[in-house]
């Protein structure tokens, strides 16, 4: 009599006869699972037998080898396999060779449009014939325009008073172009040359009881204040007695001081308040100055216009260069590379 | 697989080291098996042929990033499991080649005279193989591939799991519905 055990499943009962079932395993068994094993060992033998008929031939082996020996073990042949993979992908699937052919024509157009987007504009000149108004390069709602009438212009003096008209309004557009930058800078600018923006900005006024520290920057702060207030009598009064003041020190003056006194005089003629005897010695200094002096620019008029900024950068080096005290070499730098932003 | 290749007597351990002689001794001795295995799956004669060459040539070039783990017949038949795979990828027709090899095992499964038999009993060998196949050819592919290597190469179910990708548990289940299956296929032929 067999002794009672559970009796396999009919999964583990296939496990079992394919790994080999032992003799212990089989004496468990019951009669039914018994023969099952039976029946399945003979069926698994079957199979197996069926299943070995299949012979190796001698010339198959050989070419076999040989395909094997032949395949290119290098990196090419690495290579060779990779292209044939994406060949056989491309060939399989309509949407691999829809993605390849849209890699492709992208590839294609891609040096295409980054030639295009990165290509300079070419400059070329433009002509036109303009009719009727000329739009005014400024702005009628600056703070810096005229808050007072217009002179009324006299026929005898008409062209002067336009060219000095001209060169007041290009001063005050630049300062209303540069403001913002100036406002920024303001505050790294030195205390004499925070005085000059604060009363090109109009945020400050000329405060002609202090006493300045040089003829020159009194000179250049009283046209500053002369620029901004649009021509003021007070204003008026304190570039002449600027000027006038320039001229008895002028004899006395070094290089340096004597172009920082004609720079003014420059300044002063382009606004229209330029004294007759100072105006002679404009044009001489004019006349025997060479073009290629470094300080020529002080003097020079281009055209219809000195086109110098009120605040020129040229000056305050010049300014700094003979009063050593007042060097400020960042605020220099500052100065030139918002005068950069000047518009021509 | 007709001998023990694996530990020692590793074809690719040896080929990687410069030895080829037990590589070639392996597909002389083994080629029946890639063969056996490739026809029993559903492929042509000219198919199984190239399939089989595929596969010796994988692990030709594979030899060189063979990592030995005493489980070479593993290698071989995860190997030539992937590379039916490809080539069923590639060709597309699945269905087809099921749907013509059921056709054919039908065909060979009526021509088997019916009577008190187990399966296989009475008939010639060659017989017998291709009635196997045609009956293999019935079922599904996960239930051939874990019949193929489960009952035919005799791999242990953990084994089968690996090259498979599936658990044991899968696999058991896999090996025993498709031996079911089978016996019932090749019976109601008319052998059982």
């Amino acid at each position: 009599m067999k002794p009672q055990a559970s009796q396999p499943e009919p999964q583990d009962l296939t496990e079992m006869v394919l790994r080999g079932v032992s003799p212990d395993e089989r004496l468990l068994m019951d009669d039914e699972s018994s023969a099952e094993c039976e029946r399945l060992e003979s069926f698994v033998d079957a199979c197996r037998s069926a299943a070995g008929l299949e012979e190796g031939r001698p010339a198959l082996t050989a070419r076999f080898l040989d395909a094997a020996k032949n395949e290119d073990l290098s990196w090419r042949g690495d290579l060779r396999l990779i292209g044939r993979f994406f060949r056989d992908s491309v060939q399989a699937s309509a949407m691999a060779r829809w993605a390849a052919a849209s890699l492709l024509v992208y590839l294609a157009a891609l040096p295409v449009v980054a030639l295009y987007v990165l290509r300079d504009e070419p400059i070329v000149p433009e002509f036109r014939v303009e009719v009727g108004v000329r739009e005014l390069p400024y702005s009628e709602d600056s703070p810096l325009e005229v808050s007072k009438p217009s002179l009324v212009l006299d026929e005898s003096d008409g062209v002067e008073a336009l060219l000095v008209e001209n060169s007041m309004r290009w001063s005050r557009w630049q300062l209303l172009r540069l403001r913002e930058e100036l406002v920024s800078a303001r505050a790294s600018f030195p205390a004499w040359l925070r005085e000059r923006t604060d009363v090109l900005l109009g945020a400050a006024s000329l405060d002609a009881s202090a006493a300045s520290p040089s003829a020159f920057l009194a000179a250049e702060l009283a046209l500053d204040s002369f620029l901004v207030d649009n021509r003021s009598a007070s204003s008026t009064v304190a570039v002449e007695a600027a000027i006038a003041s320039l001229m008895t020190e002028l004899g006395s003056l070094d290089e340096p001081g004597a172009w920082l006194a004609l720079s003014a005089f420059a300044r002063a003629e382009s606004y229209g308040v330029l004294g007759k005897q100072a105006a002679l010695v404009l044009t001489e200094a004019r006349e025997s100055t060479s073009e290629d002096h470094p300080y020529r620019a002080f003097i020079e008029v281009d055209g219809d216009l000195r086109r110098r900024l009120p605040l020129d950068p040229l000056w305050v080096e010049a300014y700094m260069a003979l009063t050593p005290e007042s060097a400020d070499a960042a605020a220099l730098n500052k100065l030139i590379e918002i005068s950069a932003l000047q518009e021509r | 697989m007709n001998r023990n290749w694996n530990g020692e007597r590793d074809p690719l351990v040896a080929l990687a080291a410069g030895d080829p002689e037990l590589f070639e001794n392996f597909v002389a001795s083994e080629m029946g098996t890639l063969l056996g295995f490739f026809r029993r799956l559903g492929g042509s004669q000219a198919e199984i042929e190239d399939l089989a060459q595929d596969t010796v040539v994988k692990l030709y070039r594979s030899a060189h990033l063979y990592s030995p783990s005493n489980r070479f017949d593993a290698f071989v038949f995860r190997t030539a499991r992937n590379v039916w795979i490809d080539s069923r990828r590639k060709a597309g027709v699945r269905a087809n080649l099921i749907s013509s090899a059921s056709d054919e095992g039908s065909a060979a499964l009526m021509e088997v005279e019916s009577g008190e038999r187990e399966p296989f009993d009475f008939i010639e060998s060659e017989e017998r193989s291709e009635m196997l196949k045609a009956a293999v050819a019935q079922l599904n592919s996960s239930h051939r591939m874990a019949f193929e290597l489960g009952v035919i190469q005799g791999l242990p179910y953990s084994q089968v799991g690996e090259i498979l990708g599936v658990p044991v548990g899968t696999v058991k289940s896999r090996v025993h519905n498709a031996v079911i299956k089978l016996r019932d296929i090749l019976e109601r032929g008319g052998v059982g």
